[in-house]
């Protein structure tokens, strides 16, 4: 399964022609030529002329390298001080995605998906289990109109992760309101192998990186059971459901954020059970593309109105309180974006105005 | 890394001005406040520095403020103008008899620019009621703190930069003089407490619509370890 291949190819050729003088040189050369020769038989992407390759072709062919390929493998996920070892086991099978990852340090953990339900288990706490009541129109990430304004992609060498060729892409934010990444994406499969993610002054925020990665046509009956697995029913679970603000049940409030950083768009907006309280929670997605940011008001009930403002790792989190009448509420704002990206989304928060209330 | 909560009402008021000032959408009144302060406040001058993002190579917009440092030429200039309304209304801070006394912040320039009032929580877990805007000594009060935390006593706020933190009082409060450090130490450990359990909380939330979009494959659910760490 290839994609987009021969646009990738052709941008980097003057990059392909450098690391193939050095190859020899290299611990492995046989196993980079063996890829290269793979790559140059297959036939290009008919699909699309070379040369009329953007950038969103690139990050759009992994991500849906991401859904589609059948693969197993190991990956260190590090921020500040801190790095994990987890494994993943994707599936894709009957145009249905199954996944599981586990942490494989400290207190066990595992996400599971199947299709788009979400469960994720600790082993200190019960299992949640994500339900999308309604349907959202799904817009995929990288399928930004405007990417291009926001992020410049360049090839930027080959590289090896995991033992595999990989194309190394920078993904240079145009403003400060972002982070930038590098991406290593497999050469033959289009899948992520590695990612850095950078803030404005070139510090390192993120890294994960595949330490080893095995593509399957089949995994093990053991493999596919561990997929298939249920959660539901389980006394102890706890459910999350998520229902669009328009079907009407449960209590209205009315906010709007007054800023929200440039290209960043509504991809999903639901209300839900709050995981910290007895009410309900609105909950709203932005996303540029690449980077994304949570924002949830839900109205106070503990009367323990604490702000904060953290960076968390990689994650900005930013905690504010907005009054409404004789109603407190919390906002709170989490995601990839820079603190002071976050900060400012969570000050602009403010009731809607009468007219908005209701929407 | 942190930016630990110190926030307050005035406070918020002032970044939601200072957004807006940068984003060209100020009222000039806003503008001056945010100016003003600038050249006092290197708190506000570091938020500033980071909301206004200074020092960007690429840029695909420009407003009035970029690359600009908002607060030597543009203050200078609004200077020799007439800004004796904006000084007759603001409040004027007295420092309080008692040490960790509060006295309270008259917002009314705020409320006279008819914002939608914004909820503090001034000093972590403790809201303080301002009983009549037109004093300058209030009475204070503290909210009555529920049974969903532990603690047990009333307390009373830190003096924030301002020298002082005002709410509209929208809860059950109750009058209360006097707070000792151990209280204020519990109060603040209960809330950074709730804050991080909503945080993390919330960040499964995040990760797991971030998932549904898909796109990155692991990494929404590889930066939970963050949150699980901390």
């Amino acid at each position: 399964m290839h994609f987009n291949r021969g646009s990738l190819a052709v941008l980097l050729a003057p990059a392909l022609v450098s690391v193939l003088a050095i190859a020899p040189l290299q611990a492995e050369p046989a196993e980079g030529f063996a890829a290269t020769e793979a790559t140059a038989a297959t036939p290009q992407s008919s699909a699309r002329k070379p040369g009329a390759s953007e950038p969103e072709d690139w990050l759009e062919s992994m991500a849906e390298a991401t859904r589609k390929l059948t693969y197993r493998g190991h990956f260190v996920y590090q921020q500040g001080g801190s790095l994990e070892t987890l494994s993943v086991l994707h599936n894709y099978q009957d145009g249905k995605e199954q996944e599981l990852i586990r942490y494989l340090d400290g207190l066990p953990r595992e996400v599971l998906r199947q299709g788009r339900e979400i469960t994720y288990a600790s082993a200190d706490r019960p299992p949640v289990r994500f339900e999308h009541e309604t349907l959202m129109p799904m817009v995929g990430r990288f399928t930004g109109k405007n990417l291009g304004k926001y992020y410049q992609l360049r090839p930027a060498a080959l590289d090896r992760v995991a033992g595999r060729e990989a194309v190394q892409l920078l993904v240079v934010p145009t403003d400060r309101f972002r982070y930038g990444y590098q991406i290593w994406l497999d050469r033959q499969s289009s899948l992520m192998l590695k990612s850095v993610m950078v803030d404005g002054e070139g510090r390192i925020i993120e890294r994960m990186q595949f330490t080893n990665l095995e593509f399957t046509d089949r995994l093990s009956d053991k493999e596919k059971a561990l997929l298939s697995r249920s959660s539901k029913g389980q006394s102890n679970e706890t459910t999350v459901t998520m229902s669009s603000p328009e079907s009407g049940n449960n209590e209205h409030w009315g906010w709007e954020a007054g800023w929200i950083p440039d290209g960043f768009e509504v991809r999903n907006r639901s209300r839900r059970q709050s995981p910290v309280s007895e009410r309900m929670v609105d909950t709203v997605i932005y996303s540029d593309g690449i980077a994304s940011f949570s924002v949830f008001v839900e109205p106070d009930e503990t009367r323990v109105l604490s702000q904060s403002s953290e960076q968390i790792g990689s994650m900005a989190a930013v905690s504010k309180v907005f009054r409404n009448n004789e109603t407190y509420f919390h906002v709170t704002v989490v995601g990839e974006v820079p603190l002071g990206s976050a900060e400012r989304v969570a000050v602009s928060v403010r009731p809607a105005s009468d007219k908005q209330a209701e929407k | 890394m942190s930016e630990k909560p110190s926030h307050n009402h005035a406070r918020d008021r002032l970044h939601e001005s200072l957004s807006a000032t940068l984003d060209g959408q100020a009222s000039e009144l806003e503008m001056r406040r945010v100016l003003e302060k600038l050249g006092s406040d290197d708190d506000l001058r570091e938020t500033a520095r980071r909301y206004q993002m200074i020092g960007d190579t690429v840029r695909h917009e420009t407003n009035p403020f970029m690359n600009t440092d908002l607060s030597a030429s543009i203050r200078e200039r609004i200077e020799q103008e007439e800004v004796t309304h904006q000084k007759q209304q603001q409040p004027e801070v007295k420092s309080a008899g008692r040490v960790g006394n509060v006295v309270s912040l008259l917002d009314n320039w705020w409320s006279s620019m008819g914002r939608v009032a914004v909820a503090a929580s001034v000093a972590f877990a403790v809201v303080v009621g301002v009983r009549n805007f037109n004093q300058v000594e209030e009475v204070h009060t503290v909210a009555d703190v529920s049974d969903q935390t532990t603690l047990t006593q009333p307390l009373q706020i830190t003096r924030n930069e301002y020298g002082a933190s005002g709410i509209r009082a929208g809860y059950n409060s109750r009058q209360h003089d006097s707070i000792t450090p151990e209280q204020l130490a519990q109060a603040q450990n209960v809330a950074s407490r709730a804050t991080r359990e909503r945080f993390r909380a919330y960040a499964l939330q995040h990760a797991e619509m971030s998932a549904v979009q898909g796109g990155q494959g692991m990494l929404p659910f590889a930066r939970l370890t963050s949150f699980d760490t901390q």
